[in-house]
């Protein structure tokens, strides 16, 4: 996988920033750490960025940082959000997550406690999932056995579910700290999603609510 | 709660756990994670582990094997730490070494401060020693020079200012080592004086005395004093007219 890559200056220039605000945004962890890639060019040193992600996130920066300060900002990039409760009214009231993937989900885990986030971003990957199409009600009832117990790990380390099929049957993997996941040839991979991404999009979303 | 301390005076090894204050006279090693208000060490003390406290003052010579997260550490000694480490405010007045990352907020060397690793903070001021092997980022550097030779790899935030220390009373204490060694430098508003460096990147930059720098990459305004060597100048600004069309 080569992804394009933007030096530093170019990224400034592109973007309209100075180097104060990018170094401030890097110590507030809103950038992080592993996208700095260092490369020795003629000029020496230089750092470059996974482009996509890099003017995605920054776009994401300047739009937000009108309503919300650096540290609210770094709450909303961080895998985590606390020890956040939310009740189910909210949550299904207020269309984050759909009632048929809300009551999919009750049915699968047997849930009778107040939703952490983590539990949120189960119910609301399995939602997207179900509602784009890709995957079925047996293979979404597998996602969330694999995820179960498993949030220390996606909490923690950056994460990605990778579910594919081969031979009409399905299969589910979680994927942490990834370098390269090879299959064989009949295998295809139906959906690659990483949690991280779902809990940046889920976490907007709940700031918004609030 | 009764108060808890923990307290050696002489000779002594102990575990860890919760303390109100600990405090050492003598030679003490303590094994396991240490949490505590203050920590006051006056002769030599060893942390096997982990160290967790509000306020630390060393006098003599320490070692910490673990990290440490503390509100305030003064170092009027010597301390070593081995691990990751939050200090929000540290003072160092002894001698410094952290083999690993350090965040803090407020970072006031005026002795030695040796770092292996990334150094993150809002403020850093030093006045004497520093050498740093990584980043040095914080929204306002300031580094005065004294007698030696300080290296920072990489220095990266709002405002740098780099200047040898004018003594008082007109005597000249400098030495010709006063000198600051880096590569990178980038900033939104740069001072340097006395220092050398691969690459200087900044909005506004200043370049004072006795600097030897390859490259200077500015977007507003330079000033270059005669007594320093540039190799090249480049206006990045000048560039940016013929960048948009690229970038549409």
């Amino acid at each position: 996988m080569e992804t394009e890559l933007i030096s530093k200056k170019d990224l400034l220039d592109l973007k309209g920033i100075s180097y104060g605000q990018l170094y401030r945004w890097k110590r507030k962890n809103l950038i992080p750490e592993d996208w700095f890639i260092r490369k020795s060019t003629f000029t020496g040193q230089e750092t470059f960025f996974p482009k996509e992600k890099i003017l995605q996130r920054i776009d994401k920066i300047q739009e937000m940082k009108e309503d919300l300060s650096l540290d609210d900002l770094a709450e909303v990039f961080s895998p985590t959000v606390g020890d956040v409760e939310f009740s189910t009214e909210s949550l299904v009231g207020n269309g984050i997550i759909s009632e048929m993937a809300f009551n999919f989900f009750m049915d699968v885990r047997n849930f009778n406690k107040l939703f952490e986030f983590e539990d949120v971003i189960q119910v609301y990957l399995i939602d997207q999932l179900l509602n784009s199409g890709e995957i079925n009600r047996e293979e979404a009832r597998m996602v969330l056995d694999l995820l179960n117990g498993k949030e220390e790990i996606f909490r923690t380390k950056p994460t990605e579910i990778v579910i594919v099929r081969k031979f009409g049957v399905s299969s589910s993997l979680l994927v942490s700290n990834q370098e390269n996941v090879l299959f064989d040839n009949g295998t295809k991979i139906i959906k690659k999603v990483s949690i991280g991404t779902v809990a940046e999009e889920l976490k907007s979303k709940l700031m918004g609510v609030k | 709660m009764s108060s808890k301390n923990l307290i050696i005076n002489g000779s002594s090894s102990t575990n860890g756990g919760d303390f109100d204050k600990v405090s050492i006279r003598g030679e003490g090693t303590i094994y396991g994670d240490v949490k505590a208000d203050v920590v006051n060490i006056y002769g030599q003390g060893t942390f096997r582990d982990n160290v967790s406290i509000k306020k630390m003052k060393v006098m003599g010579q320490t070692d910490i094997y673990g990290g440490i997260n503390a509100d305030l550490l003064k170092v009027y000694g010597q301390l070593d730490i081995s691990k990751m480490s939050k200090v929000k405010h540290l003072k160092v007045r002894g001698e410094v070494k952290f083999f690993n990352h350090l965040y803090g907020e407020r970072i006031d060397n005026k002795g030695s401060l040796k770092v292996n690793g990334n150094v993150t903070c809002d403020q850093f001021l030093s006045k004497g020693e520093c050498k740093i092997d990584g980043l040095l980022s914080a929204e306002e550097i300031n580094v005065k020079l004294l007698f030696s030779t300080s290296r920072i790899t990489e220095i990266g935030g709002g405002t740098v200012s780099v200047n040898r220390h004018n003594f008082p009373y007109g005597i000249n204490f400098r030495s010709k080592r006063a000198h600051l060694v880096t590569t990178v430098v980038e900033a939104d508003d740069i001072y340097l004086e006395y220092t050398t460096a691969k690459v200087v990147r900044g909005n506004n930059i200043k370049i004072g005395p006795g600097c030897d720098i390859e490259l200077i990459e500015y977007r507003d305004s330079i000033h270059v004093s005669p007594a320093s060597t540039v190799h090249s100048e480049i206006n990045t600004n000048v560039k940016k007219i013929d960048l948009p069309p690229k970038a549409n």
